[in-house]
């Protein structure tokens, strides 16, 4: 990878990282679960700003560039403000030192952190081939040659004059868009980010948001640290058919119902489990800011977060917490808005 | 072992007992974890149910109601079993014990993500290249994208699923769309993907799609029995022969 390539990267990290300081909690004490935190958030917040863009822009039939532009200008102001308003806490993530106390929990830690190791660079290593991504990596590829988004009929690359078969279902989760505007960014090609670079920080995403709800359910470390290791060893051995949620995590996580199974699954149920605890209207605007990154990843994306927040919403009924019903309506709208688009375009 | 405890989308014998056992001892604790109870029991109630699975699989949009299954937290529960079960007792032994146990239960009875049914490894390792893609598609698409910026090619339905994945300069008349996913296939598609997937393809009805559709390179295994009049008289000629493929070109 071009040195130019990883400056990209490391800018954008920041980026994204500077955006997240603001909707990060304070759980988790260790620092580099804080920045790791911070990061996810920011990429949530990153793919809810491209569902807005993208969508419209798609359905307008507006060339590739101006959701290139437009998203790198909001994106990148989003990152300078949130630097202005949380420069303190910036600056905390960065400096912060921890010192290691070796002991069983350590261990236990370590070992899961070692299986992890181990399922990241079997992704950077290892190669897996799938039928499906025929369809995404084509579309990004084809946004960035010819400048157009789903005018293209990816497996062949001939013009569409409309959003035909799958181009239809993508409409609503233009997933491929978002790739296609971070593999100009960081000046690679679509395969490789979705092969390669991808798919470890998404499962370290996965693991991140497993690890906060073990720090939501045990106040003890070593009951954390055997929680963190047992879903690590459970995500790699609940294969089930081969569609269970640990065999997408593990074996094509860069497709967007993959994320949907292995990210964003496991984040929305900490951020329920946030407002099961306080219905902070700083929490509820978190969810409905994960709600609308999940409808960017796919159709899975949109009815799932849909299901989750509307069946905490029973819950919310049933517990007489009205007052956050109007939170709660702000949180499953962009899942609402998005299944019509969806069901508008592909019937 | 794990052919003992059966394997579904469900998960394993095992997995199903951890998660109804963490269930069962959250329903008697009361605070943040009885967060998992509520909506595990309105997951049930609403969505994994059989009246309303009907429901779900006729009118919503998705023939996969195995993906619903991903929204019952059996992760964060089974992983939770061992270390409410460790919280019981003080002694960091006995916990690292338990944990050891569970991790050995779920490994030995569960089945490697890694492995498909057959024993086969789902990942090859080290990878063909940077794009994870197979070897010989990158030389063949490197040899159109030398001769062409943007080249017109009709390809071996084995490359054709992958080649597009490297780059969007190559168009082709057919990949993985054969099979209808954006456009149903018209009758070029059929007649040439009928040929070039016999073992001795009719050149003369692939060369007559290729002149109308404007392809001009044809992209087949140096393996195939294709006589060599045969391509010349139907205006082929060899361009290059890469990692086994023959690339020709229409003259």
């Amino acid at each position: 990878m071009p040195i130019i390539s990883i400056i990209s990267g490391l800018i954008l990290i920041a980026a994204v990282t500077c955006v997240g300081v603001a909707f990060t909690d304070d759980i988790d004490g260790h620092p580099a679960v804080k920045l790791c935190s911070a990061f996810a958030y920011g990429q949530f917040f990153v793919w809810a700003v491209f569902e807005l863009l993208a969508v419209p822009l798609v359905m307008l039939r507006a060339p590739f560039t101006v959701l290139v532009y437009s998203s790198v200008i909001i994106i990148g102001a989003a990152a300078c403000l949130s630097f202005i308003r949380n420069k303190k806490r910036v600056m905390e993530l960065s400096v912060q030192k921890t010192g290691l106390r070796p002991d069983v929990t350590w261990l236990l830690f370590g070992i899961a952190a070692a299986l992890i190791l181990f399922q990241m660079a079997t992704y950077i290593l290892g190669m897996h081939l799938d039928e499906d991504d025929s369809r995404w990596i084509a579309e990004s590829n084809d946004a960035i040659v010819y400048g157009t988004m789903f005018l293209r009929n990816p497996a062949t690359g001939e013009p569409v004059n409309a959003f035909l078969g799958e181009l239809s279902k993508d409409i609503a989760s233009p997933y491929p868009m978002y790739m296609a505007v971070m593999s100009l960014l960081l000046m690679i090609r679509p395969v490789v980010l979705y092969h390669t670079v991808i798919p470890p920080t998404l499962l370290l995403l996965s693991y991140l948001f497993y690890y906060k709800i073990g720090c939501r359910l045990f106040r003890g470390s070593a009951e954390r640290a055997i929680f963190f290791l047992m879903t690590a060893v459970i995500t790699q051995f609940f294969r089930g058919e081969g569609y269970t949620q640990a065999s997408f995590s593990l074996l094509r996580i860069w497709q967007g119902k993959a994320v949907v199974a292995g990210v964003i699954i496991p984040a929305l149920t900490y951020q329920l489990m946030c407002i099961y605890r306080e219905g902070s209207i700083r929490n509820w605007l978190t969810l409905a800011m994960m709600d609308c990154g999940a409808c960017l990843l796919s159709g899975m994306g949109i009815l799932l977060s849909a299901i989750l927040t509307g069946l905490f919403g029973l819950y919310i009924v049933c517990r007489k917490r009205y007052r956050e019903l109007p939170w709660l309506a702000v949180s499953v709208a962009p899942s609402v808005l998005f299944e019509l688009v969806y069901y508008i375009n592909a019937g | 072992m794990s052919g003992i405890v059966g394997d579904s989308s469900y998960g394993n014998l095992i997995f199903q007992i951890a998660f109804v056992s963490a269930v069962l001892m959250l329903v008697f604790f009361k605070g943040r974890r009885a967060f998992f109870v509520i909506p595990s029991f309105l997951l049930f109630a609403v969505i994994i149910n059989p009246v309303f699975k009907n429901l779900w699989e006729n009118t919503l949009h998705f023939n996969y109601y195995w993906r619903v299954l991903w929204i019952v937290p059996v992760i964060p529960l089974c992983a939770a079993l061992p270390a409410m079960i460790s919280e019981r007792t003080e002694n960091k032994m006995i916990k690292t014990a338990i944990a050891v146990l569970f991790a050995l239960l779920f490994i030995f009875t569960g089945m490697n993500v890694y492995r498909g049914y057959d024993g086969s490894r789902m990942f090859r390792t080290p990878a063909d290249n940077v794009y994870k893609l197979p070897q010989d598609t990158i030389d063949v698409a490197d040899a159109l994208l030398d001769k062409e910026e943007h080249p017109r090619a009709v390809v071996d339905p084995a490359i054709g699923m992958y080649i597009r994945q490297y780059s969007g300069n190559i168009s082709i008349l057919y990949g993985r769309d054969v099979l209808g996913y954006i456009m149903p296939p018209d009758d070029d598609t059929w007649s040439v993907y009928g040929q070039l997937s016999s073992e001795a393809p009719d050149l003369a009805a692939v060369r007559e799609v290729m002149e109308r559709r404007e392809y001009r390179y044809l992209v087949i295994r140096d393996d195939k029995a294709i006589p060599a009049e045969g391509l010349k008289q139907n205006g082929f000629e060899l361009m290059q022969t890469v990692s086994g493929w023959n690339i020709y070109t229409l003259t």
